[in-house]
């Protein structure tokens, strides 16, 4: 073993696994098999269902204000009360999880696709110029600590969805781009790898036929946890007032506004932050499970 | 300390200006990318006399690489610009913002500290019981929520509600001790829960890790107390790990100080980052952030060190 950065040992943690094709049927069955993942995976079905049919399920309109019903606590109208326009917050919330899910898929989707081409090229181009020029581009981004990384890159591009999402993005592709480097550098020297490309096998089919299963699992439980990552930043972000701006049901920006009526309606700022922290909370246990399942070398106990 | 070590944790410290380097020029090059450059924000608000002369002032002008290279140079010099928007020094108003941020910062991290510490020890040495559970579920729960929520709940029960603790020691900040660190307990649990959380788990996990090493059953064949094979020996050994852990997470710590000096309202580093981002004051926005990346690079050298000193398995050999 020898010391790297602490990234480096942190991507240890999610070592490797040879990929084994019948745990795609099996993977379901053995989280199943946990109460937290079974309880993580129900509720974020619902909130999944909820965020995708929200406008038939919602019981108002998200964005109407209805000035003479601004405050009202919660009741059987409004079971997490209305806010300062009168508007009701379990709407609000109900299209707040759209957000939320929207910019923790996007983000995944476009820090992994970028990520995994910066380690890939890296680690097909190994101990070339090209290796130093993109890992240590990497390295610097690393340097930022946090989230002030997507705060200066949101300085920029000014406030709205798409920029917290560019911004988070950015923030998370290096996770993916070390990932992908040590996984090519883990198993490009290995035998089998070495006859598929005597054979003739093309770069591309190499990364479709070995590296991408290799690194499955790791990229699955990854995901995960950058998922809830995005979620805590995007409001964070909006909380801070350079994220989503009003009128956007974002969490972060439901929070800000409570936080001014914390005395007499505690409820604007209340809902809302259980709201985030039970959907990361879900994605954390499934996370934990996901990892005892597809790794069996990582043992959490 | 072996030369094997010392080599290690010099070529790590030679890393740090070429980082840091590569850090500056990102950090330059991400603020000055946008169309018009930084004196788009006094458009609107300046004629076009007010802005050459800002443009001037600036240096803004010449290329980028010399704007670049001028920074550069003022920051070797010592001098880091003036403020945009207040036409303070950078470098005092820095100076004068750093002591709310350290005092937030080592609260935060001693309180978590206090709160893992017992936490994950108890969980590993009575593993698997409701207590280890309270605290797993616990830890994940301190893991899940949004720090500003937590703060924001704190300041419900114990200020507007209980009236313990102040929101803000506001402009009593070090001329009134007593209120000065009252002002601090709300914000240091707010930012130091999640740290604390994570550091649970690594604690935990870590002294299961030892309980398996033969050291440890040699120690009980020869008849050692249970109480000292679990505090003398796996808890000490474990405590290594959890240092590096502290070490890493310094990075949320960081991250976390411009949201919760917000939420409270102090006067610190991570608000007067936030206000130049608000405001693009970029020359602000510049030496906080490079001062930020600074910090997190030295805890990651002191992370990587601690690991390296105990470790006698880890070599130096450069890359993998």
């Amino acid at each position: 073993m020898s010391v790297g950065t602490e990234r480096d040992r942190l991507t240890d943690n999610l070592q490797l696994i040879p990929f084994v094709e019948h745990r795609h049927v099996t993977l379901l069955h053995e989280l199943l098999r946990q109460n937290t993942a079974r309880l993580s995976l129900g509720f974020l079905g619902i909130v999944i269902a909820l965020a995708i049919f929200a406008p038939l399920v919602a019981p108002y309109d998200p964005a109407d204000p209805n000035y003479a019903n601004t405050f009202a606590s919660p009741s059987l109208q409004h079971p997490f009360g209305t806010d300062s326009f009168g508007r009701d917050i379990l709407t609000r919330i109900i299209y707040g999880a759209r957000i939320s899910l929207f910019v923790g898929l996007s983000v995944i989707i476009l820090a992994m696709t970028v990520g995994i081409s910066i380690g890939l090229t890296a680690g097909f181009y190994s101990k070339t110029p090209i290796e130093t020029v993109l890992m240590r581009f990497i390295d610097a981004l690393l340097a930022f600590p946090g989230i002030i990384l997507a705060l200066v890159i949101m300085s920029v591009l000014g406030p709205s969805l798409r920029n917290v999402i560019i911004a988070i993005s950015i923030a998370q592709v290096p996770g993916f781009a070390r990932l992908a480097h040590g996984t090519v550098l883990s198993i490009k020297e290995e035998e089998y790898i070495m006859s598929a490309r005597a054979a003739g096998s093309s770069n591309f089919k190499i990364i479709r036929r070995y590296l991408l299963p290799n690194a499955a699992p790791t990229l699955i439980v990854q995901a995960t946890i950058v998922f809830a990552f995005a979620i805590l930043d995007e409001a964070a972000l909006s909380f801070l007032g350079v994220g989503s701006q009003p009128p956007t049901p974002s969490f972060g920006l439901m929070i800000l506004e409570g936080q001014q009526y914390l005395g007499d309606s505690f409820w604007l700022a209340f809902f809302p932050g259980v709201a985030i922290m039970l959907t990361v909370l879900s994605l954390n246990f499934l996370g934990d499970a996901l990892r005892d399942v597809l790794d069996p070398k990582y043992d959490s106990d | 300390m072996d030369s094997d070590l010392r080599d290690f944790i010099l070529r790590r410290v030679v890393q740090i200006p070429v980082v840091l380097f590569l850090v500056s020029v990102i950090v330059f090059y991400i603020i000055h990318l946008p169309e018009g450059g930084p004196e788009a924000l006094l458009s609107g608000q300046a004629g076009d006399e007010a802005i050459r002369e800002f443009r001037d002032r600036y240096n803004l002008n010449e290329p980028l690489y010399v704007q670049y290279l001028l920074w550069i140079q003022g920051i070797l010099t010592g001098s880091l610009g003036t403020s945009i928007t207040t036409n303070q020094p950078v470098a005092s108003l820095i100076a004068s913002r750093l002591p709310v941020t350290l005092m937030l910062g080592f609260f935060s991290v001693a309180i978590s500290v206090m709160i893992a510490v017992p936490a994950g020890y108890i969980s590993a040495v009575e593993q698997y019981t409701w207590k280890d559970h309270t605290a797993t579920v616990l830890a994940f729960v301190g893991l899940s929520i949004p720090n500003f929520f937590l703060a924001i709940l704190l300041i419900k029960l114990f200020s507007v509600e209980l009236g313990w603790l102040p929101i803000t020691a506001s402009g009593q900040m070090f001329s009134d001790w007593s209120l000065t660190l009252k002002s601090m307990v709300l914000p240091s649990l707010a930012l130091g829960t999640a740290l604390a959380a994570h550091v649970t788990r690594i604690l935990r996990s870590s002294m299961l890790d030892i309980y398996s090493e033969e050291y440890v059953h040699v120690a009980r064949a020869k008849g050692l107390p249970e109480k000292m094979v679990n505090r003398s020996i796996v808890f000490k050994n474990a405590l290594i790990p959890v240092i590096t852990i502290v070490m890493l997470q310094m990075g949320y710590v960081l991250g976390a100080t411009v949201i919760i000096e917000e939420v409270f309202a102090m006067p610190g580093l991570g608000r007067l980052m936030l206000n130049s981002v608000v405001g693009r004051d970029y020359p602000v926005m510049q030496a906080v952030v490079l001062l930020y990346a600074t910090a997190y690079l030295v805890f990651n050298l002191i992370a990587d060190v601690a690991y390296g000193l105990v470790d006698p398995r880890i070599k130096y050999g450069g890359e993998h």
